[in-house]
């Protein structure tokens, strides 16, 4: 009976006072969702777009993997040598059965830049481990067909996408030549033919080791052996396997790809998160504004006996519809934000990591309902704090006008005193070191700064109001200073949009700060490592780090009149520790006379390689180092063909070229524990005084003009580092975009408050002789003021900030050192374009202040 | 043009209302019905009536702050019936003078930027001349020791002092007063009332009191009683030129 009446008296107030509140403030409520819905979306949009291109590339490699259920690989070399399979015989006595697997990439010969995964395979005994069906149009002719050379079997998408059909012929380059091949096959749509979004072509292993270089060399063999004897087979493999071979279950690459994309994936999700953190700032500030202006019926509320739970239930029940239709909309907008982010993350991911382009966006069901709660939950979260304010008052106090400004007025003297300790323990976390490669205490170190700086708010703006008093009645005379002193007379609401704006505008300056610092860091390095003046290497090397370049092309330019040195280079991934890293293989002599490597210790480049040449040792990239916990002098253990290898580190060197770094060997260390003499890049020293473009031309002639090699000077190599890492960066600078909107969305939003608060002052203002262009001309300078301020906070922090994502957050994500640089033409242009926006979205708000009917005004009172 | 004070004086009414009909549109209910009205230069009027007669309606209208449906409104000897915004706010500006029932001070003000404050959006005089005639002013509401408090820290009495020195700092011709002395009580509604009229006799300004207490008609030269909208009874039982000690 009671339970019905409170349920009475909620709806009844809910009705009252939340639905008609919101519908008499149709355009606030329309921001405030607005800013949930940029939020959540944006956060959707990156996680989608993360979840897409991992679970592509994983699908694939289970695609791939087919019915396999355990498989052998090199550890830290490229490929292995096929008498392997010799030694494997009994497995047959476990039921069980294994085939060798070539998996490489291709590129198609008409332009087009997205690399083709080649599966080369045992085609007469692999439909068992990889269960594939023949497109009705695609049926092979002659069964035979499969054995003949260079006969490709193409997937449907591809084929469809390149209207291919039985007897087409395909050209391809692969590694360093162009080569044709003859389509024989095409698979159903369904499986297989998905993997790699449909860039994917099998053809018969031993076509595969012609074409790919690699006679008598495997990359892996697939297994399948009865699931009771997997682990008997596993163990005996492990222990026959020769050295530098491991046996792992197929899941371990999807673990594998996780590794590798996971401090890029998590640092892109809490980037991503500010436009959320944004956004929670934004509906406290409308949560408070909205109670702050009901103050004194709540008061009334309570004096007439409604409880504490009651008025905590309407409040929290209002931020709870608007986290659901913001939350609602963000999840539809984020999908769609998604199709687009994920051109930008699938990019990069490709570039950098899997090489595998990515199209269309995959809905998971989990993620959105993810983002939905996690919209949902904010906004509540965000709410808590005036709702519990709301609720704890005593109705004499929540009836007296202005009783809560003059709380925060108050604040305003301990809050600095909260931030001081925020800051001790933001100082705290940024020493703390990462936890399992992520820098959670770096990022509670960055979000602690920003609560620190938001609580300091009404006392910075105190105070800082009372200097800009006088300037601004000089700038504007009266409308000047009464903008101000409006601001100053809402301190509680201007705080929290200052502070809102002052978050985004921080975040974005950190992270310019950070990839300024970053792109000029990497211009250094750039103009101080690469020092040969032509470089070749096969096309799209950037895309795939494993295609290669035959050593023949190295012997025929050898002696092309004007070259003083030539650096063969061969680089592949590796697994190290357990975690993905990357062998190199220069001539260390050309080094010790040409490099201008920076070692962390300040060594010459010329020292550090004569005594590696003579240690037989090895150098690492910083990068690897930090990962690894190593120093100069310690030694690393590499699992070879040849069995371990152990050597010492005799350097360690700055390198940008990739996160999970490099153990870099010479030719001579190489060749005496590792097999195979391709090439991933060739870099060439000219003679003094020597034109590159002579030499340049004349390799290109010397080579037959070869299509399949990319030759390029050490400008155009340069530049092409460059770009890459401004493709790398720019999806980061369009989250930054949207977290600015939902900022300026809360500016707009406090705008509204502060004209609907100031109705009965604009009303005086109006019975004194304002006109109508002053009223608008006080509120577009409250917009400015606004702005300024929050770009003032917003540049300070954002410093701060950048301290933490340069030293703390890259470090312990990457282990990049990156040199302080600020982008000041960035930092000015973001600025005025911050004043100017702040400026534009108080025109609206000013229109409705100008129209502002004085007697109506009074009359409200 | 604007007149001046003299010429008006001798030329012609202040404010002529000639048949003034005004009808809030959104509740349809008829404030003002066929309103004709004349007042000269200088008079203090109170317009009485119990709440919703028009009283305050008509103020506005004559304060140019609100628009009329019917009539014609002459305000010193302008007609301004349809008169622009701008136009308007620059009549307030100059020659109008308000004054509140809830003194409708601007609290993030102090009491002397209150004051300051019609000269400040006028934007006329220099710095000094607003800083002197703001002390005048507030010298003759007897609140100069008050001039840097806020206007919370002061009671209803001082309040619409500050009120009523703002609206004389600009020595407006015509000073509107509705309902100034609602939410004084006597002592301080006598004291408001007693300070208006004399200072507006003294600087022949025109000042018109909407009022619903008797107390605040003994000050008038003429109380125009109201009832729905119309005038019911005018009684000029004042002279027009007396003072008050």
């Amino acid at each position: 009976m009671n339970g019905h009446r409170h349920h009475h008296v909620l709806g009844f107030l809910t009705r009252a006072f939340i639905v008609r509140n919101l519908m008499q403030n149709k355009l606030r409520l329309l921001l405030t969702i607005l800013g949930i819905m940029l939020g959540v979306a944006i956060l959707l949009a990156i996680n989608l777009a993360n979840h897409t291109s991992l679970e592509r590339f994983k699908q694939s490699l289970d695609l791939v993997a087919g019915q396999t259920n355990l498989e052998i690989s090199p550890v830290a070399a490229y490929d292995m040598d096929e008498t392997l399979l010799f030694t494997l015989p009994w497995v047959w006595e476990k039921q069980g059965h294994f085939t060798p697997v070539i998996v490489q990439t291709a590129v198609p010969a008409d332009g087009s830049r997205h690399l083709i995964y080649v599966l080369g395979v045992d085609m007469l005994a692999d439909f068992r481990y990889r269960p594939f069906e023949w497109e009705t149009t695609g049926q092979p002719g002659d069964p035979l067909d499969i054995l003949k050379r260079n006969r490709v079997y193409v997937g449907h998408s591809f084929a469809k996408q390149n209207q291919l059909k039985i007897g087409n012929t395909l050209n391809l380059l692969i590694h360093d030549r162009q080569q044709s091949f003859e389509v024989a096959g095409i698979l159903a749509e369904k499986g297989l033919s998905a993997a790699y979004d449909g860039n994917f072509i099998m053809m018969d292993i031993a076509t595969a080791q012609t074409v790919f270089h690699m006679p008598g060399r495997i990359n892996r063999v697939d297994l399948i052996v009865p699931t009771e004897q997997r682990a008997q087979v596993q163990q005996r493999l492990k222990k026959e396997l020769p050295p530098g071979l491991q046996v792992t279950v197929p899941e371990r690459q999807g673990q594998q790809a996780e590794k590798m994309l996971k401090a890029f994936q998590l640092n892109l999700m809490a980037l991503s998160f500010i436009a959320l953190l944004v956004a929670m700032f934004l509906i406290y500030n409308t949560m408070s504004i909205s109670i702050i202006r009901r103050r004194t019926d709540i008061g009334t509320l309570r004096a007439l006996g409604t409880a504490r739970w009651q008025i905590m239930a309407l409040f929290l029940s209002e931020a709870l519809v608007q986290g659901i239709a913001g939350s609602l909309l963000g999840c539809g907008f984020g999908v769609f934000l998604a199709t687009q982010a994920i051109k930008g993350v699938s990019s990069t991911v490709e570039i950098l990591y899997t090489g595998m382009a990515v199209s269309g966006v995959e809905i998971s069901g989990p993620i959105l309902l993810q983002a939905f709660l996690l919209g949902v939950g904010l906004t509540v979260l965000s709410a808590l704090p005036p709702v519990l304010e709301a609720a704890s008052v005593s109705p004499a106090e929540a009836t007296r006008r202005g009783s809560f400004e003059s709380k925060v007025q108050n604040l305003s003297a301990i809050l600095p005193v909260i931030s001081l300790i925020l800051w001790g323990l933001a100082y705290w976390a940024a020493q703390q070191p990462s936890v399992d490669g992520f820098p959670i205490y770096g990022h509670t170190a960055s979000l602690l700064t920003v609560l620190g700086v938001a609580l300091v708010m009404p006392w910075f703006l105190k105070y800082t109001l009372r200097l800009l008093k006088r300037p601004m009645k000089g700038l504007f005379g009266a409308e000047g200073r009464l903008a101000v002193e409006n601001l100053q007379g809402a301190l509680a609401r201007t705080s929290v949009a200052v502070a809102s704006l002052m978050v985004a505008i921080a975040m974005t300056v950190s992270l310019a700060v950070m990839i300024g610092s970053f792109r000029t860091t990497v211009k250094a390095w750039v103009q101080q490592s690469i020092q040969a003046d032509i470089w070749i290497e096969p096309l799209w090397r950037k895309l795939n780090a494993k295609r290669r370049i035959n050593p023949e092309v190295s012997k025929k330019i050898r002696s092309i009149e004007g070259i003083a040195y030539v650096d063969n280079f061969l680089e592949f991934p590796i697994e190290y520790n357990g975690q993905p890293a990357n062998i190199a293989v220069g001539e260390f002599d050309v080094f010790a006379k040409k490099g201008n490597l920076q070692f962390l210790d300040g060594e010459a480049t010329r020292d550090v390689m004569n005594r590696a040449l003579k240690e037989d040792a090895v150098i690492v990239t910083e990068t690897f180092a930090y990962h690894h916990h190593l120093k100069k002098g310690d030694t690393v253990t590499l699992e070879t063909p040849q069995g371990p290898l152990t050597r010492p580190i005799a350097g360690i060197y700055y390198d940008y070229a990739s996160e999970h770094g490099y153990i870099v060997m010479p030719w001579t260390l190489y060749r005496q524990h590792y097999e195979g003499n391709l090439l991933s890049g060739i870099a060439i020293y000219l003679e003094k005084g020597v034109q590159p473009e002579t030499v340049r031309a004349e390799i290109s002639q010397r080579l037959d003009n070869q299509t399949g090699l990319n030759i390029v000077t050490q400008q155009g190599l340069r530049q092409e580092v460059i770009r890459i890492f401004d493709q790398t960066f720019a999806i980061t600078y369009a989250l930054h975009v949207i977290s600015i909107t939902v900022a300026l969305l809360g500016i707009m939003n406090a705008l509204f408050a502060l004209v609907l608060e100031s109705r009965r002052d604009f009303g005086i203002l109006k019975y004194l002789g304002a006109t109508v262009q002053q009223i608008r001309r006080i509120v577009l300078i409250e917009a400015g003021l606004l702005g300024f301020l929050g770009n003032l906070a917003g540049l300070a922090v954002g410093f701060a900030l950048s301290f933490l994502l340069i030293n703390v957050i890259n470090r312990q994500s990457f282990g990049w050192t990156i040199q302080f640089h600020w982008p000041l033409d960035f930092l000015v242009q973001t600025f005025a374009l911050i004043m100017i926006t702040a400026i534009i979205s108080g025109l609206f708000p000013a229109h409705l202040a100008g129209k502002t009917l004085a007697p109506n005004a009074l009359r409200d009172e | 043009m604007p007149l001046t004070k003299t010429e008006t004086a001798l030329s012609q009414p202040i404010i002529q209302l000639i048949e003034v009909s005004k009808t809030y549109s959104t509740h349809g209910v008829q404030a003002l019905n066929e309103i004709s009205l004349t007042i000269e230069p200088g008079e203090v009027v109170a317009f009485m009536g119990e709440s919703g007669c028009g009283k305050s309606t008509l103020l506005n209208i004559m304060g140019g702050i609100d628009r009329i449906d019917t009539g014609t409104i002459r305000l010193l000897g302008q007609e301004i019936t349809h008169s622009t915004d701008a136009q308007l706010t620059e009549l307030r500006r100059e020659k109008l003078g308000f004054v509140f029932q809830f003194f409708n001070l601007l609290s993030t003000l102090t009491v002397a930027e209150n004051v300051a404050l019609p000269l400040e959006l006028a934007g006329r005089d220099s710095a000094e001349t607003v800083f002197k005639k703001v002390a005048t002013l507030l010298s003759q509401v007897d609140l100069s020791e008050r001039a840097h408090f806020y206007p919370a820290q002061l009671s209803g009495g001082q309040m619409q002092r500050v009120a009523i020195a703002r609206a004389l700092v600009h020595e407006p011709q015509i000073v509107l007063a509705d309902e100034p002395t609602g939410n004084l009580d006597s002592k301080n509604g006598q004291r408001i009332l007693k300070l208006l009229t004399n200072y507006c006799h003294k600087h022949q300004q025109t000042l018109l009191i909407a009022t619903h207490s008797r107390a605040a008609a003994h000050y008038a030269d003429r109380v125009i009683q109201m009832r729905d909208g119309r005038i019911e009874s005018i009684d000029p039982s004042n002279t027009p030129t007396g003072t008050f000690a």
